[in-house]
């Protein structure tokens, strides 16, 4: 036990000076690999800015594991999922530096989720959600990688404002943290607590005004190993004795990216537009009113976060689960709702103005 | 004989008319088309006590709910009148957005029309709060979207329906023939003894988007031309203020609120010039019917005023400008201009045209199921068909609105 705990202390540590000292070294060297993103039209900031922040992360977290026993042996026992891990951080490495076509990223990604699900890693059951528990092993094969490829993507989609998708990718992992520690999953535990520390040191570099991005590889790969971690976690869940709990809390984890995702893809399906349209109806860009309030942004969507986890906690000590998600779904699309109407509203009173304008000249 | 269509009037106070622009235009409506069709209008019994209650008016049944037609409450008035109005009625007049929310749900389930007045734009008014914005400028897009034919009272207001929905909204304004020129009598002289001189007249809701401020300050930089204004003072901070700080003004006369039609048309028929300050809201009843009383017009310069007015009255846009025309218009010219505004009133804002437009608008509801909208039908066409007969160039119009 004290050993334990002398190595999580090592580990966190290790991690965070790690990160910060490869996210220097990878800074010099990124605008000679071309690793920089540059501002475009659909972008916010003004300058390039290098793209290293996930290369920096994962690389720390690969380097951690060697050098911790618990890490290597859940890495070992889980050589698929890393493999698929491993997929899906240099492919988007690779995206970031020469841009690779969406087809064929979505086919990388459906790749990966399907050697995961493949070595076991499923969703097994829903958890009295919609009143379905266990699922046919064809279901569980197709709903876990439609929520792996999807929170991928989602986690990538939140990443458009200074640390907004590491602040949300630390709650999440320090919620995943708690949960690993309350179901005796050690190994999961340190991972969290590693990655924990290196998120810690990317947001230094990452919060505004950023120095540093995440990039694809960074945003990809820590929405996959999210979920892969939560699937896991859910796995062992299955048979323990607060599984509903497990459930929600887990769920409302990754609640905020993935709800966003859905709601804006729908909204341009049912719009008749392609639903890779880019456009600027995410939750980050409804409340970024003028350019310079990004950390309170953040603030305000971790905030939400926190205060979905919390309420989920609650209302399960009443209500079912179904109940539950279906509540914390649609407070998020609700208040998502208002703040689009705040925004056009706004923005229709200025098109009224310039009218008026015209009108008189 | 065939069975009238029967008409359901949504969204007002009630009847017989005593408070604001749709309550008199259901008044006339009833007047004129209550031969045409089976008219039921719904009545908010707040307002109307029990024993004052009617079950017909001039030919047209009248339905009380114990709601408020105006504020939060109008929602579920409106709505409730709506969904009574399925059992009576085969067209539904609803004036207002405040009950549009349902109408999805109506075009869903039932083949009713609606037909929709969405009354200026609401959600930019400062009277309202965050809140009532929020749902008004979503209720809005609700109520255009989701109706067979919406209707605005200005042409400013049709550029904006058509550029936020695209939709080809009809233009409705208000009539002002109940009016009249009223000659003074020796008691009204005693009562109002500006009356015997000359001066400016302005009625409005005493809020700062009517720019009561504005034209007082004008007035009492100029000692010699007297301001009459009629509104409540006493509703807000902003009407007690005004009415505190102009209280030793000689030469201008604050008055309370006038229900009586024929005391405020003494009051106005006899004015010099009428001063409209308002700037929101679409066509004002108020500056209709000083139009109608062949007034001579001095307008705050926004885009509503500009198109209800013809483009022909004098406009000002601050304080300085106004008291500019006033001083330099001569009283010649504010005759002439006068017998402008007179001509396009009567060729515009009488009852029975306004009448006639919305009867002939209940029968295209009746007839026709497809909303209007401002795109030409080739728009359906696909381009490349277009291309093949060589005429692609009809999808490359410039609409009314664009500039």
């Amino acid at each position: 036990m004290e050993n334990q705990i002398i190595q999580s202390i090592i580990t966190f540590i290790s991690s965070l000076i790690l990160t910060g000292l490869l996210i220097q070294f990878y800074t010099k060297i990124s605008n000679k690999v071309g690793l920089v993103d540059l501002p475009g039209t659909r972008k916010i900031h003004q300058h390039s800015i290098p793209l290293v922040g996930g290369l920096a992360i994962f690389t720390t977290m690969t380097i951690v594991a060697f050098f911790n026993p618990t890490i290597l042996l859940s890495l070992l026992i889980y050589k698929n999922s890393f493999f698929a891990l491993s997929l899906i951080f240099f492919t988007s490495v690779y995206d970031d530096r020469y841009d690779l076509s969406a087809k064929l990223r979505l086919l990388i990604q459906t790749t990966a989720s399907f050697l995961v699900v493949n070595s076991g890693v499923r969703i097994e059951s829903m958890f009295g959600f919609l009143g379905i528990n266990e699922i046919a092993l064809e279901f569980q094969y197709l709903i876990t990688m439609v929520v792996l490829v999807g929170s991928t993507n989602a986690f990538n989609l939140i990443d458009g404002v200074d640390g907004l998708a590491g602040s949300l990718g630390l709650v999440t992992t320090l919620l995943l943290a708690g949960v690993a520690l309350s179901l005796g999953q050690t190994s999961i535990f340190m991972i969290c607590l590693a990655l924990m520390a290196a998120i810690i040191a990317f947001l230094k570099f990452n919060l505004y005004p950023a120095k540093i991005f995440m990039g694809d590889g960074g945003s990809m790969t820590l929405g996959f190993l999210l979920t892969v971690l939560s699937i896991l976690l859910l796995q062992s869940a299955l048979y323990q004795f607060n599984t509903q709990f497990a459930f929600i809390l887990i769920a409302s984890g990754l609640m905020v990216p993935v709800v966003d995702a859905i709601r804006v893809f729908l909204k341009r399906f049912s719009k008749g537009y392609s639903i890779l349209t880019a456009d600027k109806t995410h939750l980050h860009h409804l409340l970024l009113v003028d350019k310079k309030n990004h950390a309170k942004i953040v603030y305000s969507i971790v905030g939400l976060q926190l205060a979905l986890i919390l309420i989920g906690l609650l209302l399960s000590t009443i209500v079912g689960s179904t109940i539950v998600i279906l509540t914390l779904i649609l407070s998020q699309v609700v208040l998502s709702k208002i703040l689009m109407i705040d925004k056009t509203l706004a923005e229709w009173q200025v098109q009224l103005q310039q009218n008026e304008k015209v009108f008189n000249s | 004989m065939k069975d009238k269509n029967k008409l359901a009037i949504i969204g007002t106070v009630g009847l017989p008319a005593c408070y604001g622009g749709f309550e008199t235009l259901a008044e006339h409506l009833v007047e004129h088309t209550a031969n045409e069709y089976d008219i039921t209008v719904y009545c908010s019994g707040k307002k109307y006590a029990k024993e004052e209650r009617q079950d017909t008016y001039k030919g047209a049944k009248l339905k009380y709910l114990p709601f408020d037609a105006n504020g939060v409450q109008s929602i579920i008035y409106d709505t409730l009148s709506i969904i009574h109005s399925l059992f009576t009625s085969d067209v539904l007049l609803v004036l207002g957005v405040a009950g549009a929310w349902i109408f999805p749900f109506i075009r869903l389930f039932t083949n009713k029309r609606i037909i929709v007045s969405i009354d200026g734009i609401e959600w930019k008014r400062d009277k309202w709060s965050k809140f009532a914005k929020w749902y008004l400028w979503w209720a809005e897009s609700v109520a255009v979207k989701y109706s067979h034919i919406d209707i605005s009272d200005n042409e400013s207001i049709q550029n904006y329906t058509a550029q936020r929905y695209g939709s080809l909204s009809q233009i409705i304004e208000y009539g002002a023939d109940h009016t009249m020129k009223v000659k003074p009598t020796i008691s009204d002289r005693k009562q109002y003894p500006f009356l015997q001189k000359t001066y400016a007249f302005k009625v409005c809701r005493i809020e700062p988007e009517n720019n009561v401020h504005v034209i007082l300050e004008s007035f009492a930089a100029m000692q010699k031309y007297a301001l009459v204004i009629v509104g409540n003072w006493s509703i807000n901070e902003y009407g007690r203020k005004l009415k505190m700080d102009y209280a030793d003004c000689e030469n201008i006369i604050l008055l309370d609120p006038i229900y009586n039609q024929r005391q405020l048309d003494v009051l106005r028929s006899n004015a010099m010039v009428y001063v409209h300050g308002h700037s929101a809201g679409g066509t004002n009843p108020s500056l209709v019917e000083a139009m109608y009383l062949g007034l001579p017009i001095i307008s705050f310069g926004v885009s509503y005023n500009r198109t209800t007015t013809g483009h022909r009255a004098l406009y000002f846009s601050n304080q300085a400008e106004l008291i500019q025309i006033i001083e330099n218009t001569s009283v010649r010219d504010l005759t002439k201009l006068g017998k402008v505004m007179k001509s396009i009133a009567d060729r515009r804002y009488t009852w029975s045209i306004i009448a006639s437009k919305y009867n002939f608008l209940v029968q295209k509801a009746l007839r026709n199921k497809r909303k209007d909208t401002v795109k030409a039908r080739s728009s359906q066409i696909p381009h490349s068909n277009l291309l093949q007969h060589q005429v692609a160039h009809l999808n490359n119009q410039k609409l009314f609105f664009e500039n």
